[in-house]
C-alpha cells in the first residue's frame, strides 16, 4: 500500500515493514509503553515486534490454539504487565500474556475469558483504577465486564458486572476517567442512544448519568485522555458525520446539569467513518473511512477543528476487487 | 461485521480500507484491511501484510539530545532567575518604606534585564552549535538537509527576536543590530537562507532585473566581466562593505592581469576604494548623536561628489562611463536617495535595511513598525515567503503573532516553546491573557514541545522538569507520560518514584510500585515483589495481593533462612520508609524469627514466653499452628528443665482444646493428626506437673 499525504509541511517520514503473516492483517495494537507491537491474522498466529531506533522488528511468533483466529486485539494498562485480550471468529475472548518459564518471560495463550452467543463488537481494557478489567460489547446490546482476581496471574477471570444498554447491537463503547471520580463508560447502540454511565462501588453496578441526545446511528466512539483540562473531549462518528463533543468536567461530585456542547461537525458525503482514535494527549483525532481515507483532525488556537492531514491508499492499484478464498 | 458463510470463489467487491493505530511517539501505524472482516482472507500480495509507519518530525540524533539537554539547562536557569526576582519583588512590597531595598531592587531589575539578554544569547549559541553539527552531518546524509535548514531559520528568527524584544537596553537605534543581523544571516555565502527570503514572486523587479542584466552583459563585453556591479550595489545597499571591497579587489587584480590593462580604469577603481574606506560604519552608543552627525556629514560629501561627477560623456571609454555611472548610483545609495535604494532592493527587507542604514540612521527600534509598513507597501505586489511574514511580525513588534506563525509555518515546537517562555519572563507578553483550550499560551507551547521531547529515549526526567513549569496541567501530563514509561529495573522505578514524590504524585508513585511488584511476581521474585507492595501507602495498598504474595513465598520457602530474609527485608522497608505494615502474618514471622534466635542462644524460656504470647493474643496465623505445636513438643520432650511455666502450659492446653474442637471446620487444621495432638497433650501434662512442683 503506497501512502500519500497532503500536508504542506514536508517534515515526515514514511517507512514500510513487512510482516510474515500469510493472511491479511486483521488488527494490530501497541502496548501502552510503545515498545511492543502485536498483530493478528487468520494464520492462527500472533506476531510480536519490538521497537528499536524507531523501527519495528518482528521478534516472536505465537502460534495459537486451533480455531483461535483473532480479529480484534486490546492491550491492558501497563500496570499489569503485558496482557492482551483477543476476540476470535468464534465469539470468544482469549487472554494472551507473558509467563516465566525456563528462566525467561514467554508469551502464552492463557485462558478464555468468555464465549458469547452473540457476535462481539468491541473489547477494551478499563483504566487501571478499576483493576485488570475488560469490557466486551456484543450485538445483543450488553456490555459484559470481566475482571482478573489476581492481576499478576491473569489466568482466572470472573464476571465483574454488566450494562444492559439496549435491545439492539451495541456498536461501540469507551472508558472515560476524571481523577477522584468513578470510572465512566460511554456506550453507543444501534437504536441511537449514546449514554454515559458511572460505576457505583455499592452493588458493583453501572448507573446511567446522562444521554448525549444523538439521533443518528453511531459507528464508533472514543473518549480522549483527560489531561487536566476543564473538559472532556469525545469524538463520535455517525452515519452522517464526524462529531466532536465537549463535556464540562465533573464538579462537586455532581452528575446533574453537566454542560455539553458539540464543538465540531463534519459531514461525510457518500462515505462513513468506521474507526476513530485519539492520540495519547487527546489533541489530535484520527479517523478512517470506508473509502480508505485516513484523516487527522486538530483544533487551532481559536478552538476551531479542521482536517490537518489526509492519507489515502494508492489509487493506481489494479486490484480494486479482491478475489477471496474462503475456507468453510 | 463478520461473515463466515460466503460461497467459495465468489468474486466480491470488498471495501479495502486502511486501519490505523497511534504510536506513543505521535506517529501512525497504517495497514491495509477489509470491510467487512472475513476469516481466512489470503493476502494477494506482500503489500497486504505490510505495515506503514508514518512519523512527523522524527529526527532524533545524538546531537539532538545534546541540544535538548543544553537548552533545558538554560531553560531551568531562566526559571530560577525569574523566581528569584519575584521573591525579591514580594519582599519589596512588604517593606515599601525601605528605600535601600528599593534601590537594590532597581539594580536587580537592570541586572535581570541583562541576564535575559545573556540567556537569549546562550539559547542562540546552542542553536548555532546544533546547526553546525547538522550541517556537517547533512553533507553525508541528505535526509538531514531539511532539519539543518529549519535550525538555520530558527537561529535567524531567534536573533531578530532578541534584537527587537529582549535587547532593548543595549540598542537604542535599529541601524547597527539590524544590519549586523542581516549581514550575518543573509550574506552572499549563506545561500539557503537567502533562497528562503528571496523566493518572491516579483514581477516589477523582474522587469528591472532584466534591464540591469542587459547592462551587465554590456559591461562583460567591455572587459568589466568579473565584477558584477549589481552585486556591488546590492552589497552596498545593505552595508556589506566586506563584499564590496572583495569585488573591487577582485576586479583590480583581473584588470592588472589582462594584457590590455586600462590604467584609467584602475585609477578610477582605486579612487572608489579609497572613498568607500572613509564611510563611517560603526555607531558609538555612548556618542550616538556624534555618530549620526558623522554619517550625515559623509552623506553630504557623497552628495557633493555626485554633483561633481562628470556627465556621461561619449568621449569616455564605455567601460569607464559605465563604472562612473554605477559609482554615482553607489554614492546616491550612501547619500540615502530613496529612489535609487528602491531601484536596487530586491524585496522589502533589503529595502528596510537600506533605509535604516542610509535614509533613517537614527531610527529607534520602537519606530521600526512604521517603517516596516512603508517598506512593505513599496513591494505590495510581491508575495511573501512564510519566513518574510514572520520577520515582518517580529519587526512590527507583534510577539503573539510571531509565535503563532512559527507554529503554523515552521512547526518547530522547540522554538515556539522556548521563545514564548523567554518573552513571558521578559514581560513582553502576558500569556495568561490568551488561552488555548483553557491553557495559557506559554503552557500550551511548552506542552507541545514536551510531547516531542518525551519521544526521545530516556528524556522523561527532562520532560517532567519542563512540565513542572506548567502549573495548570503539568502534573496531569507527568502522570500521563509516567504510564507509558517502561519500568524494567528497580533503579529506574526508584527514579520515577522520586519524580512523583517531588511533584506530589502519590497515586502515580503507588502505581509504579504496583507495576514493579507485578513484574517481579511474574518472574517469581516474590520477596522483592512483596517489598514493593508493602512500600505502597497504606490507603493505596492492595492487601489481597500482599497476602497472596506472602502465601506464595511461604509455599516456596525451603527453610527458616528464607523466612528470615523475608522478615528482614520487610523490616528494613518499614524502618526506611517509616511506613506501617500491620498483619498477623508479619507479626508472627518476625516473632518466630526472634524465637529461633533466642533458642540458638540457649534462652529457651524467653523464646517460650513469646510463643505463649502469640497464642494468647490470638495473632498466630492458622497455617503455622502445626509448626508451633511441633516446636512446643520438641522443647518439652528434649529439655529436662521447665521451659513453659504453669500459666504458659495452661494457655497451650486451651489452645490444644480449640484445635480439637474446631479441627473439622478448617482445612488447615485437618493436617494436624489426632495422634500428634495426643502426644502433645501428654507432654503438656508432664510439663504441668513439673511446673506445679517446682
Amino acid at each position: 500500500m503506497l501512502l500519500r499525504t497532503n500536508e504542506t509541511i514536508e517534515n515526515k517520514t514514511l517507512k514500510n515493514f513487512l510482516t510474515s503473516h500469510q493472511y491479511l492483517i486483521h488488527d494490530l495494537q501497541i502496548d501502552p509503553t510503545g515498545t511492543i507491537l502485536v498483530s493478528s491474522s487468520s494464520d492462527n498466529c500472533l506476531k510480536f515486534y519490538s521497537n528499536k531506533d524507531s523501527t519495528w522488528k518482528e521478534t516472536f511468533t505465537l502460534e495459537l490454539e486451533e480455531n483461535t483466529n483473532i480479529w480484534k486485539l486490546a492491550w491492558s494498562p501497563s500496570t499489569f504487565g503485558s496482557v492482551i485480550a483477543g476476540v476470535t471468529f468464534q465469539n470468544e475472548v482469549v487472554i494472551i500474556s507473558q509467563t516465566f518459564e525456563n528462566g525467561k518471560l514467554q508469551w502464552k495463550q492463557q485462558t478464555t475469558v468468555c464465549s458469547l452467543p452473540d457476535s462481539i463488537q468491541k473489547i477494551s481494557f478499563s483504566p487501571d483504577e478499576l483493576g485488570l478489567v475488560l469490557g466486551v460489547a456484543d450485538s445483543s446490546g450488553i456490555l459484559h465486564i470481566y475482571h482478573a482476581e489476581d492481576p499478576s496471574q491473569p489466568d482466572t477471570w470472573q464476571k465483574h458486572s454488566e450494562i444492559i444498554v439496549a435491545n439492539t447491537c451495541l456498536r461501540a463503547f469507551d472508558w472515560g476517567l476524571q481523577p477522584n471520580y468513578p470510572v465512566m463508560i460511554i456506550t453507543a447502540a444501534i437504536n441511537r442512544s449514546v449514554k454515559i454511565w458511572k460505576f457505583c462501588e455499592e452493588g458493583l453496578k453501572w448507573e446511567s448519568v446522562f444521554n448525549l441526545g444523538i439521533e443518528l446511528e453511531v459507528y464508533d466512539i472514543v473518549w480522549s485522555n483527560f489531561v487536566g483540562r476543564d473538559f472532556h473531549l469525545i469524538a463520535i462518528s455517525t452515519e452522517e458525520a464526524l462529531e466532536i463533543w465537549k463535556i464540562e468536567k465533573l464538579k462537586n461530585n455532581s452528575y446533574q446539569n453537566i454542560e455539553k456542547e458539540r464543538i465540531a461537525y463534519f459531514t461525510q458525503i457518500n462515505d462513513s467513518i468506521w474507526k476513530l482514535g485519539w492520540n495519547e494527549t487527546g489533541n489530535v483525532l484520527a479517523s478512517t473511512s470506508n473509502k480508505g481515507i485516513v484523516k487527522l483532525w486538530k483544533s487551532n488556537l481559536l478552538g476551531n477543528w479542521s482536517c490537518i492531514s489526509t492519507i489515502t491508499g494508492n489509487d493506481d492499484d489494479d486490484d480494486d476487487e479482491l478475489e477471496l478464498e474462503i475456507e468453510n | 461485521m463478520i461473515s463466515n458463510s460466503i460461497p467459495k470463489q465468489l468474486r466480491l467487491s470488498v471495501t479495502e480500507s486502511i486501519n490505523f493505530n497511534w504510536e506513543q511517539s505521535g506517529g501512525l501505524l497504517l495497514f491495509s484491511t477489509q470491510r467487512p472482516i472475513l476469516e481466512k482472507t489470503k493476502r494477494l500480495s506482500i503489500k497486504n501484510s505490510s505495515i506503514n509507519q508514518l512519523k512527523w518530525n522524527s529526527l532524533i540524533l545524538s546531537s539532538t539530545r545534546k541540544f535538548y539537554s543544553q537548552s533545558h539547562g538554560i531553560f531551568l536557569s531562566l526559571q530560577k532567575l525569574s523566581a528569584k526576582l519575584k521573591l525579591e519583588k514580594k519582599q519589596k512590597q512588604s517593606t515599601i518604606l525601605n528605600l535601600q531595598l528599593n534601590l537594590n531592587l532597581n539594580e536587580r531589575l537592570n541586572k535581570f534585564q541583562s541576564d535575559l539578554v545573556l540567556i537569549s544569547r546562550q539559547y542562540r549559541a546552542v542553536l548555532t552549535e546544533y546547526l553546525v553539527s547538522l550541517s556537517q552531518k547533512s553533507k553525508t546524509d541528505p535526509n538531514l538537509v531539511d532539519e539543518a535548514n529549519l535550525i538555520g531559520l530558527a537561529v535567524m528568527l531567534w536573533h531578530l527576536c532578541e534584537i527587537i524584544f529582549i535587547d532593548q537596553t543595549v540598542y537604542v537605534t535599529a541601524r547597527e543590530p539590524l544590519s549586523n543581523w542581516y549581514l550575518y544571516h543573509f550574506s552572499m555565502n549563506n545561500n539557503s537562507l537567502r533562497q528562503n527570503i528571496f523566493q518572491t514572486n516579483n514581477s516589477r523587479n523582474d522587469k528591472k532585473n532584466k534591464k540591469i542584466q542587459k547592462q551587465n552583459k554590456l559591461m562583460k563585453k567591455q572587459n568589466l566581466n568579473k565584477i558584477d556591479l549589481i552585486q556591488v550595489l546590492q552589497s552596498a545597499l545593505v552595508g556589506d562593505f566586506e563584499q564590496v571591497f572583495f569585488f573591487i579587489e577582485q576586479e583590480l587584480s583581473e584588470i592588472k592581469k589582462s594584457p590590455n590593462m586600462n590604467k584609467s580604469l584602475i585609477r578610477i577603481i582605486k579612487f572608489i576604494r579609497s572613498e568607500l574606506s572613509s564611510c563611517p560604519r560603526d555607531f558609538e552608543i555612548s556618542n550616538l548623536s556624534g555618530s549620526v552627525d558623522k554619517l550625515k556629514k559623509w552623506q553630504r560629501e557623497c552628495q557633493q561628489k555626485i554633483e561633481r561627477l562628470p556627465e556621461f560623456n561619449i568621449s569616455y571609454d564605455n567601460s569607464i562611463s559605465l563604472l562612473i555611472k554605477n559609482w554615482k548610483e553607489l554614492l546616491l545609495i550612501f547619500a540615502g536617495d530613496f529612489d535609487v535604494i528602491r531601484q536596487y532592493s530586491q524585496n522589502w527587507i533589503e529595502f528596510l535595511i537600506a533605509n535604516v542604514l542610509w535614509v533613517n540612521p537614527s531610527l529607534t527600534i520602537k519606530e521600526l513598525p512604521l517603517l516596516v509598513e512603508q517598506c512593505r507597501k513599496e513591494f505590495i505586489n510581491t508575495e511573501d515567503t512564510p519566513t518574510n511574514e514572520i520577520i515582518m511580525m517580529i519587526l512590527k513588534n507583534s510577539p503573539i503573532k510571531v509565535i503563532r506563525m512559527i507554529e503554523t509555518l515552521i512547526a518547530s515546537p522547540w522554538l515556539s516553546a522556548h521563545l514564548i517562555d523567554l518573552l513571558y519572563h521578559s514581560k513582553i507578553i502576558d500569556s495568561q491573557k490568551i488561552t488555548y483550550n483553557g491553557l495559557d499560551l506559554r503552557e500550551h507551547y511548552l506542552i507541545e514541545f514536551c510531547q516531542r521531547l518525551i519521544n526521545c529515549n530516556d528524556m522523561f526526567i527532562t520532560t517532567s522538569s519542563y512540565l513542572k513549569q506548567c502549573k495548570t496541567v503539568g502534573r496531569s501530563y507527568i502522570e500521563l507520560f509516567l504510564k507509558r514509561e517502561k519500568i524494567d529495573s528497580d533503579n529506574y522505578a526508584k527514579k520515577l518514584i522520586n519524580i512523583c514524590t517531588k511533584n506530589d504524585l502519590y497515586k502515580s508513585a503507588a502505581r509504579i510500585k504496583n507495576t514493579r511488584a507485578i513484574q517481579l511476581l511474574q518472574t517469581n521474585n516474590n520477596v522483592q515483589a512483596l517489598i514493593w507492595l508493602i512500600s505502597i501507602d497504606p490507603i493505596r495498598r492492595k492487601n489481597v495481593l500482599i497476602n497472596r504474595t506472602v502465601d506464595k513465598i511461604l509455599k516456596n520457602a525451603n527453610d527458616l533462612s528464607d523466612l528470615e530474609i523475608l522478615v528482614n527485608s520487610i523490616s528494613s522497608v518499614i524502618n526506611e520508609k517509616n511506613s506501617s505494615y500491620q498483619s498477623d502474618l508479619f507479626n508472627y514471622l518476625s516473632k518466630y524469627s526472634k524465637i529461633t534466635h533466642l533458642f540458638e542462644k540457649g534462652q529457651l524460656q524467653k523464646g517460650a514466653k513469646i510463643i505463649v504470647n502469640l497464642i494468647e493474643t490470638r495473632t498466630l496465623p492458622k497455617q503455622f499452628w502445626l509448626t508451633i505445636l511441633n516446636d512446643i513438643a520438641k522443647l518439652i520432650s528434649l529439655q529436662d528443665e521447665i521451659i513453659f511455666d504453669k500459666h504458659g502450659t495452661f494457655v497451650i492446653m486451651n489452645f490444644l482444646e480449640q484445635i480439637t474442637t474446631f479441627k473439622h471446620q478448617s482445612e488447615t487444621l485437618l493436617s494436624i493428626h489426632n495422634s500428634q495432638i495426643q502426644k502433645i497433650r501428654f507432654l503438656l501434662v508432664k510439663n504441668l506437673g513439673k511446673s506445679l512442683i517446682y
